[in-house]
This record gives C-alpha cells, sequence and structure tokens, in this order.
C-alpha cells in the first residue's frame, strides 16, 4: 500500500492543477466566512472585526422588519424561478437541434451567434432594449403604432417588466447554457443512435428515447445548481433595467441591498442579507439533492 | 499686515524648512475625477515634482470614479480601516458613517497652519458648523463654486414658426409644449417632437435634490412654493409633501405626461441619453445646466443647424410662485483622516492645500500646463481647446482643490464660445441662471441626518410618485391620504422631527425662506 506522500508524489501534476482551484476557495469563499461575523457585529473599521461589538440577530430583524421585505422576497422568487423554467428549455432544445443537424457548417454559425449575446454587458443589452422597447421610437413599438395600436411602455409597466427582465435573460444566456447540453449529448454512445437507426427509429423517436434520456443527469446538475442560489435573482440586469415606476415588480433583494446596505455604508447589514441568501441557498439544494437522488438517482453529491 | 498673519506665515516658512530637513512626507490624497472623461494625472506630472523639492511632500494621487462607484470605493477603504490621508466626500451618508466610527480628525488645528486658505475658505462659521460636532469640524468645508447653474431652455425658432411666446406660466408652459409636440414645429411632416425633455435625477451638482421626483421637476414644485423636501417656515416646519401644493404640483406633472408633450421615456432615461435627445432636437424645452448646455451645443448645431436657444425664466404657479429648485451653499467637502493626524500629517496637509489655494498651485492644478492646456489673456485663464479634453483633463484632475469661484475664474470656467457663427458668453447665461430662478436656499437639509431606513424613504416616496404621474395610480383624495398615510410604515414621522430638530439647532428655520 502506497503511503499519502507518494500518492501525492505520484499524481503531482494533477494535484498541481488542483491547487489554483483550491487556493481560490480558500481565499475567497472559506477565508470571508470569518469575516461575516460581522453580520452579528456592529462592524466598526477602526475596532477591526474581531473589536467591534455584538449586536446579535439585530440585522437581521432590520432586513426582516424592513419596509419591504415581503415585495422584495417575492419580486426576488419570481423572477428567479421564472428564469429557471424559461430558461432551460429553450438552451435544451438548442442543443438537440446543434446536435442534430447534419451540416456542421450551420451548427457553428448557430452556436457562435447564440452564444455572442452572453459576451455582452447588460448596460449594452439596455441599450439594445431601449432601442427596440422603447415607446416613442422603438422598433417594436413602431411597429404596433404603424397597425393603429396604442405603444407599449415595456420597461416602466408592471405588467411587462417581469417578462422582459426574463425574456431578455433567455435571449442572452440560452446561446451559453446550450453548451452544457451540447456536452452531454456529445457524450453520449453513438453506437446507441446507429442500434436505433437500424431498428428503424426515426429521428424524434431518437431524440425522444437516447438524447433526453442521456440528458437527465446534466439537467439535475443545472437544476441543482440554479434552486441554490436561487435568491441571486440578477443584480446586475435589475439594477440597469429597472426604475422607480416598476420598483414594485422589480426591486429584489440584491438591489435593496445595494441601496441600504452598500450605499449607506451599513455593511453589516449586508452581510446578513448575505448570510441569509446563504443559508436558505444551502438548505434548498440539500433538499433538491435528496429529492433528485431519490426520484432520479441522480444528483451532485 | 498685522503682527499676527505675520508671524504665521514665518511658522510656515519655518516648517516647510524643516520638513524639507527631514525628508518628504509620504501624502495620500484621494479625490473624485474632475474631468471623469479623461485618465489620472501620469507618473511624470511635473506637480509631484515641485512637491517634493518645494514642500518636501511625496504626494500620491488617487482619482475615485464620480458617482455611486467612488462612494463605494471610499467605503471600502473605510471598512478596511485603509483610508487616504486626505480625501474628497461626497456622500453625507459616508460622512456621518465615518465620523460615527471615529475615522476621521477634527481639522480645526490645520486652519492656523493654512491662514489664506482659511481665511477665504474655512471662515464661515455658519458652513463649518455643517461638518461640527460640538466645538471639532470634521471636514474642509469649501463654499459652493458652481450652483443654481440648470435653467429650462427653450427652441426660440420653433416658438417663432408656429407664432408663440416664451411661456411664463405652469399654463402656458403645458399650451407652448403641447404646440411643440402636436404641430410639427421643425417642420420635417413627421410627428417626432416632444415638448419638454426631463429625466429622474439626483445629482447633487448644481442642485440640491429633495425627496421626490427629483431635479428635474423642481421648477413644477417651486411654482406651488414647495420645492425641496422641507418647508423651513419654524410655525409651519413639515416635509413638503404635506402641503396640499405638492399634490397640485404633482397633478401638473400628471397632466403632461397624459397628454404625452414629455418625452414618453422619461422614467427611464439615463442624464446622458436626455442630453443625447435635446441634440438631436427632439425636444421643444429641456432643464439642462449651463455647463451641459456649453458641452453639447457643438453637436446641437451640428444637427439643427437653424436653431436657437433661449434661457426660460421658472413658469409662475397659480399663485405667482416660481423657482427653479433648491441650492446649497456648501460645496465640496475635503477630510482627514485620524489615522493622517495622529501620524503627523497635518503640517504637510496645510502646505499642501495652502499651495494649491492661490499662485504656483492654483494654476498648475486648476488650470494645467501653462502655455499647452491654458493661456492667460488679459489674465484670464483660458483654456486651449486645441488640446482635447481626455489629455488636457489629466493634469487637472485635482482643480476642486484649487478652484474657488472668483469671477476671473468663472470666465475662465465659462468663456465667451461661438459655435456655428453663434456667439455665447457662458458665463453671463450662468449669472442669469442663477439670478433669475428664484432659488432657494436649502443648505440645512445638508446637516440633516439620514434616517436608518433613508433607502426605503426615498424609494416610498419617489415610487409613488412615479405611480401618480405615469397614471399607475388615479391620483384623488383617498388614493393621496393613502400615500400620505403609508409615510407612518416608515418612521417617517421620526425622520421629520429629527430634521426639524437639526435645523431649529442650526439655525436654518427663519420666518422667511432664504432666497
Amino acid at each position: 500500500m502506497r503511503t499519502l506522500g507518494q500518492r501525492l508524489w505520484r499524481y503531482r501534476g494533477l494535484y498541481l492543477m488542483l491547487l489554483p482551484g483550491l487556493l481560490y476557495f480558500l481565499v475567497f469563499r472559506y477565508w470571508p466566512l470569518w469575516n461575516a461575523q460581522i453580520a452579528f457585529r456592529d462592524f466598526q473599521p477602526v475596532l477591526g472585526v474581531w473589536g467591534s461589538p455584538w449586536v446579535g440577530l439585530q440585522h437581521f430583524y432590520d432586513f426582516f422588519n424592513s419596509y419591504y421585505f415581503e415585495q422584495l422576497l417575492r419580486n426576488t422568487l419570481v423572477i428567479s424561478v421564472a428564469k429557471i423554467v424559461a430558461g432551460i428549455p429553450p438552451a435544451v432544445l438548442l442543443a438537440i437541434a446543434l446536435h442534430e443537424t447534419s451540416r456542421r457548417f450551420l451548427s457553428r454559425l448557430v452556436q457562435t451567434v447564440s452564444f455572442l449575446p452572453h459576451f455582452l454587458s447588460w448596460v449594452i443589452v439596455y441599450g439594445i432594449l431601449l432601442a427596440v422597447l422603447s415607446p416613442s421610437d422603438g422598433l417594436l413599438n413602431q411597429f404596433l403604432q404603424a397597425f393603429g395600436l396604442e405603444p407599449i411602455p415595456f420597461l416602466t409597466s408592471v405588467q411587462t417588466f417581469q417578462p422582459v427582465v426574463v425574456l431578455s435573460e433567455v435571449w442572452k444566456e440560452t446561446g451559453w447554457s446550450a453548451v452544457l447540453f451540447l456536452a452531454a449529448l456529445l457524450s453520449i454512445n453513438p453506437a446507441l443512435y446507429e442500434a436505433a437507426a437500424i431498428d428503424g427509429a426515426s429521428r424524434w423517436q431518437q431524440v425522444r428515447y437516447i438524447s433526453l434520456p442521456g440528458l437527465t443527469g446534466v439537467l439535475v446538475l443545472v437544476l441543482l445548481l440554479k434552486i441554490g442560489s436561487i435568491l441571486d435573482a440578477g443584480f446586475h440586469q435589475i439594477f440597469v433595467l429597472y426604475s422607480l415606476p416598476v420598483y414594485s415588480v422589480g426591486d429584489i433583494i440584491d438591489t435593496w441591498v445595494y441601496r441600504q446596505g452598500i450605499l449607506n455604508f451599513q455593511f453589516s447589514l449586508a452581510t446578513a442579507v448575505g448570510l441569509f441568501k446563504g443559508a436558505i441557498g444551502l438548505v434548498l439544494i440539500v433538499l433538491a439533492n435528496h429529492l433528485a437522488r431519490r426520484w432520479t438517482g441522480n444528483s451532485l453529491y | 499686515m498685522r503682527k499676527g498673519p505675520k508671524l504665521l506665515l514665518l511658522a510656515a516658512v519655518l516648517a516647510t524648512l524643516a520638513a524639507k530637513a527631514q525628508g518628504p512626507t509620504e501624502l495620500h490624497v484621494a479625490l473624485y475625477a474632475a474631468n471623469p472623461e479623461a485618465p489620472a494625472p501620469p507618473p511624470n506630472w511635473e506637480v509631484y515634482q515641485i512637491l517634493r523639492d518645494k514642500l518636501g511632500i511625496n504626494l500620491k494621487f488617487t482619482m475615485l470614479p464620480t458617482g455611486a462607484d467612488g462612494d463605494n470605493r471610499l467605503g471600502a477603504l473605510a471598512a478596511a480601516n485603509d483610508l487616504p490621508d486626505l480625501f474628497e466626500v461626497r456622500s453625507l451618508a459616508l460622512f456621518d458613517r465615518l465620523l460615527q466610527q471615529g475615522q476621521l480628525a477634527p481639522v480645526n488645528k490645520l486652519f492656523p497652519q493654512m491662514p489664506r486658505r482659511t481665511q477665504v475658505r474655512y471662515s464661515d462659521p455658519r458652513r463649518n458648523r455643517l461638518v461640527s460636532v460640538r466645538d471639532q469640524i470634521y471636514g474642509l468645508q469649501e463654499r459652493v463654486t458652481l450652483s443654481r447653474q440648470y435653467a429650462i431652455w427653450v427652441r426660440k425658432d420653433w416658438l417663432d414658426r408656429l407664432g408663440l411666446q416664451p411661456p411664463s406660466t405652469l399654463e402656458e408652459f403645458f399650451q407652448v409644449a403641447k404646440a411643440f409636440t402636436e404641430r410639427d414645429p421643425d417642420g420635417n411632416g413627421r410627428n417626432d417632437t416632444y415638448g419638454f425633455g426631463g429625466v429622474i435625477d439626483y445629482d447633487t451638482a448644481g442642485i440640491l435634490p429633495g425627496l421626490g421626483l427629483g431635479n428635474h421637476f423642481q421648477w413644477v414644485y417651486g411654482a406651488y412654493g414647495v420645492a425641496g423636501t422641507w418647508n423651513y417656515d419654524p410655525r409651519a416646519f413639515a416635509a413638503n409633501l404635506r402641503d396640499p401644493n405638492f399634490r397640485r404640483a404633482t397633478e401638473f406633472i400628471r397632466r403632461l405626461v397624459e397628454a404625452k408633450v414629455i418625452d414618453p421615456d422619461w422614467a427611464t432615461l439615463r442624464r446622458a441619453d436626455l442630453r443625447t435627445r435635446w441634440q438631436q432636437g427632439r425636444y421643444g424645452m429641456f432643464f439642462e445646466s449651463v455647463g451641459g448646455l456649453q458641452a453639447g451645443l457643438q453637436n446641437f448645431y451640428a444637427n439643427n443647424p437653424n436653431a436657437e436657444l433661449i434661457m426660460l425664466a421658472p413658469p409662475k404657479g397659480p399663485e405667482g410662485k416660481s423657482s427653479m429648485g433648491t441650492y446649497s451653499s456648501a460645496g465640496w467637502l475635503f477630510v482627514v483622516s485620524k489615522r493622517a493626524m495622529d501620524s503627523g500629517k497635518d503640517a504637510a496637509i496645510a502646505r499642501f492645500l495652502e499651495w494649491a489655494h492661490s499662485g504656483e498651485g492654483y494654476y498648475l492644478l486648476g488650470w494645467g500646463r501653462k502655455g499647452q492646456d491654458y493661456i492667460l489673456v488679459n489674465n484670464v485663464p483660458t483654456v486651449n481647446t486645441q488640446v482635447p479634453i481626455s489629455v488636457r483633463g489629466s493634469y487637472t484632475q485635482m482643480r476642486w482643490l484649487a478652484f474657488n469661484a472668483n469671477p476671473i475664474e468663472m470666465r475662465g470656467r465659462y468663456p465667451e464660445i461661438t459655435v456655428a457663427g453663434r456667439k455665447f458668453v457662458m458665463y453671463q447665461l450662468m449669472e442669469k441662471a442663477q439670478a433669475q430662478g428664484n432659488w432657494i436656499n436649502r443648505t440645512g437639509d445638508v446637516a440633516v441626518k439620514a434616517a436608518p431606513n433613508q433607502a426605503d424613504i426615498e424609494r416610498y416616496v419617489a415610487e409613488n410618485l412615479v405611480q401618480f404621474v405615469l397614471g399607475q395610480r388615479p391620483i384623488n383624495d383617498t388614493t393621496w391620504r393613502q400615500f400620505l398615510d403609508g409615510l407612518r410604515n416608515l418612521r417617517f414621522e421620526q425622520y421629520e422631527a429629527a430634521a426639524e430638530r437639526t435645523l431649529r439647532e442650526y439655525g436654518y428655520l427663519l420666518p422667511t425662506p432664504t432666497r
């Protein structure tokens, strides 16, 4: 039997490759947990993390009792769940379509084009949305007006804001999300498709009985990861897109924390909310993982 | 010269000599970018060398991004207990927080070490009081160098084409805005113009924002006598939004929106978008600062070669009241970290600030490289516009430490310019905007501490007003009462009571509003 040292030495190349990732998690994920104690203190920089006075659960209490708490939680959950529900099917469909096409050039072109929006910042996407949705000269509203219809203030209407948020996210991220599913499809043994074709299975039947079951594992993985961050509804996107008329449906926990916690320099409050989000995410991911293992046999760990 | 100042000057000179003998003092200064379109000064900036040679200071300058990003950066430095020695604070919430955390040092002992600067800039006890706790002054509170510079600008060529007069009342404003929207004032045969362009904006430069719809609509509330957050009448102190006239002003804005005479994008547009649109010639009237106008004239006339702009006095309301908005007489605020003062850097800070106040320091920091970035014409610094602002702007990133708004300086900053064959005397326009705006002094607002739930209060008021104005909620007795009653859930009364206490204590509640 090899000793630990011998094994480390034997696989030194692999461990070396692991090192940067480990360091990243230690420095940026685990070390900050020590400082997360300021959520329970009235943080005073002069006194340091350790010297700041304890205030118990005061910051959590302030957050839960804040005027807009219920609305913030509702908006965060609605937008987050809607993004998951509306975001996964198009990515799966795109991956299957790319996998199924026999024209490689077309497949690569579509993949590249659908990829591109992922690299645009939300500020640029806001500019594009304004050019399309603006009630004064937006493309879509000009189209509506050409048919004698009233322009719709998509970005300032409480009825349309959440759909705009969700659909713009779907437009921006579908190509990127499809990569994972495409990789899963490519890892399916081609012999299965060949055997099915010999047995007379149509393309649709191949998709239904080979491709889709082959995606289950990745689908569960993606879903679990998204559930773990369900209280992250997309700060950057909302921050750029929202405005006063749609705060009632657009303000989420993170934008509130930015205004109340960061802009007012209440770092302890901001940390408390971060911990709260992390705790909820942890509970949900453990629960969802358990259910996924029970129902599908696939799980994260 | 009396004996006292002579001795002080002598002491300052001796201190400089002593400092030089000991080697340079490291001084970390952080200021918001004075020219956000230009980078920080290059490492070979002559100022660094001059400060080392003449003042014994090794300057490290950090340029903060303007707006919330800069505030956040300072906040992060504060959280790490790593604040610069001398820095600028624009967020009053941050100032309060730093004060509460004991990260700021009293600056009283700097004053005798920089007598000239102190005499001109920090000798107003009332202004110093804004940043004082008991007898200790915790900031170098400058007087405002740029305020009341906003106005409503009107397309006179459109007025002439439609046979209209510049509006002087709210009702006339509405009628003119309607004509600009509906009667094709640019004669291009298309329905592509709007009567008025304004956005929801809370910028603090040149105008003091209050609770509500932001700076660009203060003139409507001013026409009803309720501009700003608080009513400074000592017998009737309250938040202005409790006044029935506040509802009437909101109803007027709703009328503008309903009549579609405001660009329908107004609630989502940023200030930069507004500027693009007025420069494109989409608006008959728009809210803009003199500085913003100066920066946009070139584009404006490239797009609208036959246009003519005039400045409008604030329109009068039903009772004859008018005001373009509120302002504060307190300007830039510079503070010193406790760590810097504890480590004995006060003398170096004072030397640096005194140098920046006049003579060589004033010109180098305020105007840049003589002969390259500016020249003196009849003693008036005249900017060389051949050097792009992205280049010359680097050399004046610390200009707010130097500028003091004297008349010659204002002529240099707002010069006479010619655009598309038209002459604009910008400093005269500035003076006119300041004089005819009936601006209301609300300096006391600066002393009022933010409520613990300030973000929620601001959101509640602004969001409800926007809903009223956009027609998402009807405005009637019931809905308005609901709006006012809802303030109770935000503990608004406590905020209001604290504001009244502060304003009384600081002597800002006067029998008649200060003009």
